[in-house]
């Protein structure tokens, strides 16, 4: 029993990463669209998107060392840091490892923002964008249960749930309301240098 | 909107603390109901091996696994060669 | 000397230190290994029986030091679990066979090929490979075999390895003459090279390791002499657990033989050829008189139809066809043409695929359908009755 208890606590800790990670990325696009609610000033989805991502981090470390440990896969820790290098499933492995390493680029540079200044730490925050959709195909091609009944399931539901948050940020009406105001000004100042 | 009142932003932080603490537990309750889903789904027992996918048919005796009687395989070795290898028909070559 | 000489091999495998004090050290490879191995008429032990000698001998012509040694602990047969054991609880014999084929055909490589559910096979050889010595160990590496019935024929390997995907052809080259990487590729199941491994140490490869399942009393893997009847085989598995009806030899690409017919049957490959069969990877499998034939059929065939590599029409269409026959067959409900079109279209789609997963299934199908044919005539007569 304690021989298979890391492999099945390496796919539970997966499955509940990636619930996190879109959590967090929904929360994220949520921050940057200034959202907010009677009760639930902006502030909240900011510190909750950064509470979320501390806490999601706790369990994609335990998903990748149960898995690095794990004797039966006996991956070894090279595998969480040079991609590609598994024994098992290499590709899909590996893009594992790639979404670890952009999701501590992100976490890192967040953590370190006050000193790298904003424009450094934007720049590598967009990569988030990226670590979403590469640890979900990692999920699919390298999980045992990749196309398993329940984490298909896990997987449409936080697609859903990304994907209708991103398809609002890009499609629904600018919530500022000096929005049009201010493009009208701009307009004007355009007109006015170039007369 | 911005809090208006000290106390709105206090039940704002401790709705967002709340929430916090939330996930945070359900995410380690959820850990233990996947690895037990995932379990249910795919054992695969390292002792035996895996199982192969049985029919939802009766006794299915011949065609499936049956090889993984309660997670432990039976080896066993030939006797002594000196006597038993009588050879009568020795692999000789012939693909 | 046999492979499961030594401590008992249910107890997992031994460290290095101790098959080496059992065994003697890794023997140096040395040129006379091949006609060594070619006098003790090894045959593979991956199906097809071929001689292994002759094996080494085409890709070692080839080879100018740059070959690749594949060693296939594949496994995708479901009643087959022989080279797991073997891996398992011998896993310095397999490496020993693996270092040894490389050094003597001339291979910079070595890929221990692993079935990716075998877990504590893969398992104990990483650990085995890891106590070797450097010299030992050079150009090893470990890849997953998919779950998938045709990942361990040999062409398909050789694609995985390539393209990572396991897809099985029959046309040429063959794998000795261009296989991973473009180079001479040597693709030789683990019990092979661990019978090789003993013929370097002077044994004589005279055993069979055979998976027993079915009806019997203790199923498992059995090493037994070449020659071996199916019933000391069985008898060696705790004997049927009831009357036997049928014997099915090979595993899923294989035969059935009436119990008549094969009880006495020596388990060597060209005696098991002339009855009519293979002895295939080394699966016997007991259907006994309480079970239902057509059902256990049917669910074979749907397991083989399911693991179509859908490369081409003939396997693709053809086997979910026949399996969509049988299964109807098996729930009593066919249609009137069900059990002609079982003879008719087995007998078509051999020799028509991209590869020979369409001949392994209608084979196995053509020999139950001569075993068994009075319960499938029963089953293919339910309609006949109801519409008179």
């Amino acid at each position: 029993m304690n021989d298979t208890l890391l492999w099945y606590t390496t796919r539970g800790a997966g499955a509940v990463s990636l619930l996190l990670l879109s959590a967090v990325v929904t929360l994220g696009v949520l921050t940057a669209a200034r959202f907010e609610a009677p009760g639930w000033p902006r502030f909240v989805t900011a510190a909750l998107h950064r509470n979320l991502s501390l806490t999601a981090l706790v369990f994609l470390a335990l998903h990748v060392l149960t898995a690095v440990t794990d004797p039966f896969a006996h991956l070894g820790l090279t595998v969480a840091i040079v991609p590609f290098t598994s024994w098992y499933r290499p590709l899909w492995v590996g893009l594992g490892t790639i979404a670890v390493e952009l999701v501590v680029a992100v976490a890192v540079t967040s953590l370190l923002r006050r000193r790298l200044g904003h424009a450094a730490w934007r720049a590598v925050h967009w990569l988030a964008y990226a670590a979403w959709p590469v640890a979900l195909v990692h999920g699919v091609g390298a999980g045992t249960d990749g196309t398993s009944d329940w984490m298909v399931a896990i997987d449409v539901f936080s697609a859903g749930a990304v994907l209708t948050a991103v398809a609002g940020r890009l499609f629904a009406p600018r919530p500022d309301p000096l929005a049009d105001a201010r493009d009208r000004f701009r307009t004007r100042v355009q007109r006015e240098i170039s007369r | 909107m911005t809090p208006r009142s000290p106390d709105a932003r206090d039940g704002a932080l401790r709705r967002l603390r709340g929430l916090t603490a939330g996930v945070a537990a359900t995410a380690v309750g959820a850990v233990a109901v996947f690895a037990a889903v995932a379990a249910a789904t795919i054992p695969g027992q390292p002792g035996t091996a895996a199982r192969a996918t049985t029919s939802t048919s009766s006794s299915s005796t011949v065609t499936s696994s049956s090889t993984d009687t309660s997670g432990s395989l039976q080896i066993t070795s030939t006797p002594q060669t000196s006597s038993s290898s009588t050879q009568a028909h020795a692999t000789t070559g012939g693909s | 000397m046999n492979l499961f000489d030594g401590p008992d091999p249910r107890s997992g495998a031994e460290s290095l230190a101790d098959h080496e004090r059992r065994l003697g050290p890794l023997p140096t490879a040395r040129t006379d290994l091949i006609p060594a191995i070619e006098r003790s008429g090894l045959l593979g032990r991956g199906g097809a029986w071929f001689p292994v000698g002759t094996k080494w001998r085409s890709v070692a012509a080839r080879s100018r030091g740059a070959a690749v040694v594949l060693a296939n602990g594949a496994e995708g047969e479901p009643l087959s679990r022989k080279d797991q054991v073997l891996m398992w609880s011998r896993p310095h014999l397999v490496l020993d066979g693996a270092r040894l084929a490389a050094d003597v055909v001339g291979a910079d490589r070595v890929v221990l090929y692993v079935g990716e559910e075998h877990r504590a096979a893969a398992a104990s050889l990483a650990r085995a490979l890891a106590e070797r010595p450097a010299a030992q160990r050079r150009g090893f590496s470990m890849l997953a075999a998919p779950a998938r019935y045709v990942a361990g024929e040999e062409s398909a390997a050789v694609y995985f390895v390539n393209q990572g995907v396991a897809l099985p052809t029959a046309t040429p080259p063959r794998p000795y003459e261009r296989g991973v990487g473009g180079r001479p590729t040597l693709v030789q199941n683990v019990e092979s090279l661990a019978q090789a491994a003993l013929v370097a140490r002077g044994g004589r490869a005279g055993t069979v390791l055979l998976t027993v399942a079915g009806a019997v009393r203790r199923p498992g893997v059995v090493e037994v002499p070449a020659g071996t009847t199916v019933r000391e085989a069985v008898g060696r598995s705790g004997g049927a657990s009831g009357p036997p009806r049928a014997v099915l030899l090979g595993g899923y690409f294989g035969v059935w033989l009436e119990v008549g017919e094969a009880w006495q049957l020596p388990l060597d490959p060209a005696a098991v050829r002339a009855a009519g069969g293979s002895l295939g990877c080394g699966v016997l499998s007991v259907l006994p008189a309480a079970a239902s034939p057509v059902e256990e059929i049917a669910r074979v065939m749907s397991t083989l139809a399911g693991e179509s590599a859908a490369q081409c029409g003939p396997c693709f269409f053809g086997l979910r066809a026949l399996a969509g026959a049988c299964g109807r067959l098996a729930e009593r409900r066919p249609e009137p043409e069900d059990l002609d079109r079982l003879q008719r279209w087995s007998a078509e789609v051999r020799g028509r695929g991209a590869c020979r997963h369409p001949d392994g299934a209608a084979g196995f199908l053509q020999s139950a359908l001569r075993v068994f044919a009075h319960e499938f005539a029963v089953a293919g007569a339910g309609v006949r009755l109801r519409a008179a």
